[in-house]
């Protein structure tokens, strides 16, 4: 039977998507294979606009929803928890490859107020001393030393993926200062304490001013991959421009100067990999829109490359909620950008985390895993029993690692034998995984936990932050 | 043969199991336990339900449709057979009053290549190019069509 038509094709125009009901939306959507196309029919018109930014429609192409979640005495005490810790970004993770062990002893009661790592390299900011303590995992001592650049008021530090430098800035230096951890005669008494980079060229301690009339961005400013440094400033008269500079680490000359945009407030940050700049941004807090109830905003990752031009532009999680969203640290490489997104919100009451592995091309799932944390009903006031129970523990940290392409979960709780629980491992197709015990080694800086243990050939060292005391 | 009676009063006698391609005809007649019953239609008139019985006269000998995996959310569009694209070549009210009742009658097969046939028509254009397609009126103030692109200027090559 052939077919027949009704009419001349398309010559009645109508709005087919305008006038279909909400929930025959998603059926049509999930073919635009590109969620950026669904963003760009936000502009159509109002109707459009109302459709594709509809919790219906963006929670149906995400998946399904986890169940209702437990109000109970545990999940409320652990998004009182969570909350705190987002808010203070107080949870610090720390992974390293390698077969050794490291115990942190007690004699470092100091504030730890900042951390950075990489697979060789850990280090502490000491907030009281104002000085770095600093863990070199390939070197025979497991003793941590002091790196003394006198004392140093340091607001944000990261060490570079490959192990190999140390950066960070101070509150009262408009300068981002990078030092080179593998440096073989390194002697930290011997480093330049001075912002002038000029008259210091041959020490291990370089400098980068800030460009004059600008500010460093709030979150995550800079990041280095031991070839290049790339930072993000604003200028400082409330201009909205915002742009990377990118510098190169050998020559220490600026290689290029480019704009990017955010829009309102987000929770950013950039990632050099690769020799790519990888921008994320996330809405991070209801506030941000609070007259827009209705309103979901897909988080998005746009890469460039060192010279600005944009290489791909896919969105992140599209109806991602408005409240307490926290981007884990991504891992990107091999065209995949692999990160983890916990969020708190209306449809997706209390926590859970999204585990994604994205093209990073075309923004499409590779693989994802889904975590509807909280919908524990334990009670939190029975800690035993709720070690007994067969079920996860409540996770504390997802962090992922660039070499072994890993992403691993913690899940523990606090005990007074020390932290107990499970690390959960998973490759980045998120279809295998392991699980093993949670390290019990640990050192304790007064609420906080360090723990560390050799589990087969990584090292893990995680600081905890036990949920009960903080309630 | 089952006897379907659309909305405005139409009478179709159609096989059992080009009917029974609705899985909601298919559940009206096991309840009602005789195919000769006439069974009404409310919400699909009668050029519409001549349109989407033609489909299911030609897909009759079809497999049963395997459950959906709700996980494979992004799926190529482009995968339209022959026949189909031909039947969905009809005006664009058509085209959403067939969606709407593959959607009524549960018939999945259906829905599915109406839905891909409208993602075809929009994938990839501008707004502006849309607008054009379905004859939209833009109704955004200038401020708001600013406020917007604002918004969205991640998703434009910088």
């Amino acid at each position: 039977m052939a077919a027949t038509t009704s009419s001349a094709p398309s010559t009645v125009q109508f709005d087919v998507i305008g006038n279909l009901p909400l929930d025959i939306i998603p059926s049509v959507a999930k073919h635009v294979p590109r969620l950026t196309d669904l963003v760009k029919f936000q502009q159509v018109s109002r109707t459009w606009r109302y459709i594709f930014t509809s919790p219906v429609v963006y929670s149906q192409l995400c998946g399904p929803l986890p169940e209702k979640l437990d109000t109970g005495t545990f999940a409320d005490t652990y998004q009182r928890f969570l909350r705190k810790c987002f808010d203070e970004k107080a949870i610090t993770s720390l992974s390293l490859s390698d077969s050794r062990v490291c115990h942190l002893g007690a004699n470092y009661t100091n504030q730890i107020s900042c951390t950075a790592y990489s697979d060789t390299f850990l280090v502490f900011y000491l907030q009281a001393d104002r000085k770095f303590l600093f863990l070199d995992f390939s070197s025979n001592s497991m003793e941590p030393q002091t790196m003394d650049f006198g004392t140093l008021i340091v607001t944000d530090m990261s060490v570079s993926e490959n192990g190999g430098y140390l950066s960070w800035m101070e509150s009262d230096k408009d300068a981002i200062f990078v030092f080179d951890l593998n440096a073989a005669s390194w002697n930290p008494n011997s480093v330049s304490q001075t912002t002038d980079a000029a008259s210091r060229p041959s020490s291990k301690l370089m400098v980068f001013p800030f460009p004059p009339g600008c500010r460093p961005a709030a979150l995550n400013p800079f990041s280095c991959d031991g070839d290049h440094l790339i930072a993000r400033f604003s200028i400082s008269n409330g201009s909205p421009h915002k742009f990377f500079m990118v510098w190169d680490l050998r020559t220490r000359k600026l290689v290029s100067k480019f704009p990017y945009t955010v829009t309102g407030l987000w929770d950013t940050s950039a990632i050099l990999s690769e020799k790519k700049i990888y921008l994320f941004s996330l809405p991070h807090h209801e506030s941000d829109y609070p007259r827009r109830t209705n309103f979901m905003f897909p988080g998005y990752a746009k890469t460039y490359d060192l010279e600005g031009n944009v290489i791909s532009s896919i969105g992140i999680l599209p109806g991602t909620e408005l409240r307490y969203n926290r981007l884990f640290k991504p891992v990107c490489g091999n065209g995949k950008i692999t990160y983890g997104i916990a969020r708190q919100g209306v449809l997706h009451r209390g926590h859970c985390l999204y585990m994604m592995s994205v093209n990073e091309r075309t923004g499409i799932e590779t693989s994802s895993k889904f975590y509807p944390e909280c919908a524990n009903t334990k009670s939190a006031t029975n800690v035993r029993d709720y070690l007994a129970a067969d079920d996860y523990y409540p996770l504390q940290e997802c962090i992922t690692q660039k070499n072994t392409q890993c992403v691993y979960l913690f899940h523990g709780v606090s005990t007074s034998d020390g932290p107990s629980g499970e690390v959960e491992i998973w490759d980045t197709t998120c279809d295998r995984s392991k699980r093993v015990p949670m390290p019990n080694t640990h050192a304790v800086y007064g609420n906080e936990t360090f723990f560390a243990k050799s589990i087969s050939k990584d090292l893990y060292i995680h600081k905890y932050i036990s949920w009960d005391e903080r309630n | 043969m089952v006897k379907l009676i659309s909305s405005d009063g139409e009478t179709f006698s159609v096989e059992k199991d080009v009917a029974e391609r609705s899985i909601l005809i298919k559940n009206m007649i096991e309840d009602v336990g005789d195919s000769s019953t006439e069974i009404p239609i409310p919400n699909v008139t009668a050029n519409v339900l001549k349109k989407v019985l033609e489909w299911c006269e030609h897909h009759k000998s079809d497999p049963a449709p395997v459950s959906e995996d709700d996980n494979d959310s992004r799926k190529k569009s482009t995968d339209i057979d022959e026949w189909d694209q031909k039947f969905m070549q009809v005006d664009q009210e058509m085209l959403f009053e067939i969606i709407l009742a593959a959607n009524y009658l549960d018939i999945k097969a259906l829905l599915e290549v109406g839905c891909k046939t409208v993602a075809n028509m929009i994938k990839g254009k501008s707004p502006e190019e849309i607008r054009r397609q379905f004859n939209i009126q833009m109704d955004f103030t200038p401020e708001e069509e600013a406020q917007i692109r604002r918004e969205n200027e991640w998703a434009e090559d910088r």
